[in-house]
């Protein structure tokens, strides 16, 4: 019975590692990637590099650049306020369905910076792909799946205290790949538990809806409202004569939230039901602040306080807040960082473990199979998503900054780059001769990152961001540079088992001896 | 802060494994005596507990933890790496960090 159990949770486990795996590395690179959202996005409008922000910032002028740019019936106005992590004054107005209008201005000049897809384009791609409701359900399997792997994985891991501590790198083949696995796996385990199941949770009203939907009648917007303490009001459809003057209110706002203002909100702007709301920020607990107070956009009077947060929704909030890690300071998110590459190791060598697994059978047996399909995704993904990114934070230098739909552009970069690193890992040749050629490619595109950024910016480049103790912005260039380095050894150490004599090999790497020592020299000359 | 928290990770790790017959063989010519083995394992673990009073004197009851945990996954993983790829240095290495935290602790504290 144990047998057949323990063999039903490994059949699971590599299945349901295998089919969601590449998503899951997709999911996780971007999420890891995104702990320093804000700080790359900064990275990515060198037009505020080297200023400092006005610390008065006229709220009403602001709304009137979105009410210039507001395509009818819009549903809010959002103003973010410059802070330390994103010094840019964010505006944008939001509409029931499409996508928003979005202003960045540079409070220094008052003028608005050219628009890149930022940070926030890996945030968003790693909760829903881009692709809205059916994204954010495919991201939620895939997130389901990986409890399951997870679970599974440590029913099927039966030396899990005893190789607690094991790394077998020399051992090579389908060894290595699995300690790694293994490692990455278990020791990162509460963080890929954690991470998976709050990340799961945060749309747990989306997931499972049934019990909302009998409960309010199928009025989801009830539910939040209720549940979060907020306000809102049904639209009049009578024309609001004017916004009452937003900058009267912040000081109120900030005695009564008794924390600084980060952002604030104005709900049915062209409508007397409007409102305006203010917030803070979540820097100061791990779980989210979502303390508003409410004024009335007619006479400005207050209309509600929020903070009578049910237990239910604390937790909720915690449980996001811990994922989202906007609290704890860049210490925290370093941690979390490297966590979220472990994470990247943990799925990628285990997908490899697969490959290495099945590498002899499929030499003996020479058919075809699905095996070429396995190794060509691993690679394409794998070995081209952070190529894809690193050429898109190079594009974001070469673009011309006064080149219309700029951010688009960004991202036609990313997936140009991501599908031609997937039809170059295609074909049967590259497949064969492995992984030291991606990842040299890798380190390439890395080490560019720096010395573009050197060559094409003068106040944005690692040496006048370390003279002006501006860390956050040195911190994507140095960060580039030991990835750089990272991959440069990966490339060196899978070079070097590459010539080793096909005898001392184990496992795979049938790589054509030749071709891996023309690779070996190319990588010296970089 | 941070630093001294995550080197105690690593030194508490390398006792436990130090700890067990297998890793000491891996670093150590001379015999693994149990009795010894015992006593690593104990003082890793009190390490961990002192570790976690650390991070809660440091970041409170609500952040503490959080990253008391954080902080003991990448010392698990940096102390493997480093008995696998610097076996003979990497005892040095462990101490050379706490020390290296505790000497560094009153710049960052005044």
């Amino acid at each position: 019975m144990k047998n057949t159990f323990s063999q039903a949770m490994a059949w699971l486990h590599t299945w349901a590692g295998l089919v969601i795996g590449w998503l899951l590395f997709v999911i996780f690179v971007g999420g890891t990637i995104a702990c320093f959202d804000k700080e790359l996005t900064h990275w990515m409008q060198p037009a505020l590099h080297g200023k400092t922000p006005v610390a008065n910032i006229d709220l009403s002028r602001t709304i009137e650049g979105l009410q210039r740019i507001a395509k009818p019936h819009p549903h809010a106005y959002y103003v973010t306020l410059p802070s330390e992590r994103s010094p840019a004054l964010q505006s944008a107005v939001y509409y029931d369905a499409g996508p928003h209008d979005a202003i960045n201005i540079d409070t220094s000049t008052g003028q608005a910076i050219p628009e890149t897809a930022g940070g926030e384009f890996f945030f968003t791609l790693h909760y829903n792909l881009h692709s809205e409701t059916w994204g954010m359900y495919i991201v939620g399997i895939a997130g389901m799946f990986m409890l399951i792997a997870i679970l599974t994985g440590i029913v099927i891991h039966k030396r899990i205290f005893k190789d607690f501590f094991t790394f077998r790198p020399a051992s090579g083949g389908q060894r290595a790949w699995l300690d790694g696995h293994n490692l990455t796996g278990v020791l990162g385990l509460p963080f890929h538990l954690m991470i998976a199941y709050t990340g799961v949770a945060i749309f747990v009203a989306n997931y499972m809806p049934a019990g909302l939907l009998a409960a309010y009648d199928g009025d989801v917007e009830k539910f939040y409202v209720e549940a979060s303490d907020s306000y809102e009001r049904p639209e009049t459809h009578q024309p609001l004569k004017s916004i009452y003057p937003i900058d009267k209110l912040i000081a109120d706002a900030r005695e009564r939230l008794g924390q600084p203002i980060s952002w604030v909100s104005v709900h049915h702007p062209d409508d007397t039901s409007a409102t305006i709301s203010f917030g803070g920020d979540h820097s100061r607990a791990v779980a989210w602040n979502f303390d508003q107070v409410f004024y009335d956009a007619n006479d400005g009077k207050l209309l509600h306080e929020s903070g009578a947060f049910k237990s239910g929704y604390k937790t909720y909030t915690f449980l996001g807040g811990l994922h989202m890690a906007q609290w704890g300071g860049s210490a925290l998110r370093w941690l979390y960082f490297v966590l979220g590459l472990a994470g990247c190791v943990m799925i990628a060598s285990g997908m490899q473990v697969w490959v290495a697994k099945r590498a002899k059978k499929v030499a003996e047996a020479g058919a075809w199979s699905g095996y070429g399909l396995v190794q060509a995704l691993n690679l394409g993904v794998v070995g081209g998503m952070p190529l894809a990114s690193a050429a898109m934070l190079i594009a974001n230098r070469l673009i011309p900054a006064t080149m219309a739909e700029r951010a688009s552009w960004e991202i036609g970069v990313f997936c140009a780059v991501w599908i031609l690193a997937s039809l170059y890992a295609a074909i049967p040749a590259v497949r064969s001769r492995g992984w030291g050629h991606f990842f040299a490619i890798n380190a390439v595109a890395c080490g560019l990152i720096p010395l573009v950024n050197l060559a094409t910016s003068p106040q944005s480049h690692v040496f006048a961001t370390i003279a002006r103790g501006d860390w956050a912005l040195a911190g994507v260039d140095l960060t580039a540079l030991a990835l750089c380095a990272g991959f440069a050894w990966f490339a060196q150490h899978s070079f070097a088992k590459a010539r080793q004599p096909a005898s001392v090999r184990t496992g795979r790497g049938r790589a054509a001896r030749g071709d891996a020592v023309v690779d070996d020299t190319a990588l010296a000359d970089h | 802060m941070l630093w001294l928290g995550f080197s105690l990770g690593v030194a508490a790790w390398c006792l436990l494994s130090l700890g067990l017959e297998k890793h000491h063989q891996q670093l150590f010519a001379h015999a693994f005596d149990p009795r010894r083995g015992r006593w690593l394992r104990a003082l890793g673990w009190g390490l961990l507990v002192l570790d976690f009073a650390l991070f809660v004197a440091g970041w409170g009851w609500s952040q503490g933890p959080v990253f008391w945990c954080a902080a003991l996954m990448l010392s698990a993983l940096a102390w493997t790496l480093l008995m696998t790829l610097a076996p003979r240095a990497s005892t040095r290495i462990a101490i050379a960090s706490v020390l290296s935290a505790l000497v560094l602790m009153p710049v960052w504290m005044g």
